[in-house]
């Protein structure tokens, strides 16, 4: 029984939609991306996104998405983690870590200062799968979104 | 009294440069700034820029700037703009400037069909946030940020 990981590429549209589903799904969050909206980006050799595809014995059975990032105090690159989504039949066997390790190496190889994501505050598993990988929260820090009708509004 | 908001220029990157150590010095974070100006040129105008900067002009004199770059939500399968850094001269501040470098951005956003548009704040910053949620934007609650950088970084990489 092994993991193996590579980078998405041409095709991996349909597999990472299923799989990025599955987990707005688990969030109860708006989904609606298809397919195609990760196609161009995956046949793009300079797009500023990608994503890792993990394989259980050969079977598609989870995906993390990254984006480039940039800190202005710091003057280097950082990586932003979207995603990562585990199916649940390939749960609890270090996929997500597999892939999680995946998106620090590459960061490290793109020479990026950090990796930064978001996680849900009620998800206290995840939480302490990372902070036992030295990840730290960013304490003071509130995140802020506007879209929808307030985007319309402020943007007309 | 006018204000005129435009993108920067490579002759400016001095300016920038100047109002992100502004900002950092504003938010008690001008210790944790290493950048360099050779870096915010690279960053704006190398071969692969990273980043887009707008410049808020107030009676033709340099008042603020607002940094940004494109993410993408793989939930909307659309892409989005980050703002990075916003910063108002404090001697120009109350006058709108920041909400009006906002606007354009949002602007970009609707133009551009991008549904979201996003940026982080310091807790503290009551004066920022109360601008935000007048404008109808929200803390996304519940969401916590992570980091891991330095030698935590380099152990999972390897």
């Amino acid at each position: 029984m092994s993991v193996a990981i590579r980078k998405a590429g041409p095709g991996d549209g349909d597999t990472i939609h299923a799989m990025l589903r599955e987990l707005a799904r688990h969030h109860e969050a708006p989904f609606t991306a298809e397919p195609g909206d990760y196609e161009r980006f995956l046949a793009d050799p300079h797009a500023v996104n990608g994503a890792l595809i993990a394989f259980w014995n050969g079977t598609p059975a989870g995906c993390a998405t990254w984006q480039r990032s940039y800190s202005t105090f710091r003057g280097r690159e950082t990586m932003y983690m979207e995603d990562i989504s585990v199916m649940p039949p390939f749960r609890r066997q270090g996929i997500g870590k597999a892939l999680f390790e995946a998106v620090a190496q590459m960061a490290v190889g793109r020479k990026a200062e950090a990796v930064t994501w978001l996680m849900m505050g009620w998800n206290a598993d995840a939480r302490r799968f990372y902070e036992v990988h030295g990840a730290r929260i960013e304490d003071g820090v509130c995140f802020c979104k506007i879209s929808g009708p307030a985007l319309e509004r402020l943007g007309s | 009294m006018t204000l005129e908001i435009r993108e920067a220029r490579a002759s400016e990157v001095g300016l920038v440069h100047d109002f992100i150590r502004k900002l950092a010095d504003y938010e008690k974070l001008l210790h944790e700034v290493a950048a360099s100006e050779d870096d915010i040129r690279e960053a704006l105008f190398g071969k692969n820029p990273r980043c887009h900067c707008e410049l808020a002009f107030w009676e033709g004199a340099p008042a603020g700037f607002a940094l940004w770059f494109y993410n993408f939500s793989t939930f909307a399968g659309k892409a989005g703009i980050y703002l990075e850094d916003l910063y108002v001269e404090p001697q120009l501040r109350g006058r709108g400037i920041g909400k009006a470098l906002l606007k354009h951005l949002a602007r970009r956003c609707v133009a551009e069909g991008l549904p979201r548009f996003q940026w982080s704040v310091l807790n503290w910053n009551t004066p920022s946030i109360a601008v935000y949620e007048a404008m109808g934007a929200k803390p996304v609650d519940d969401w916590t940020v992570y980091r891991l950088t330095g030698p935590e970084l380099e152990a999972l990489a390897t």
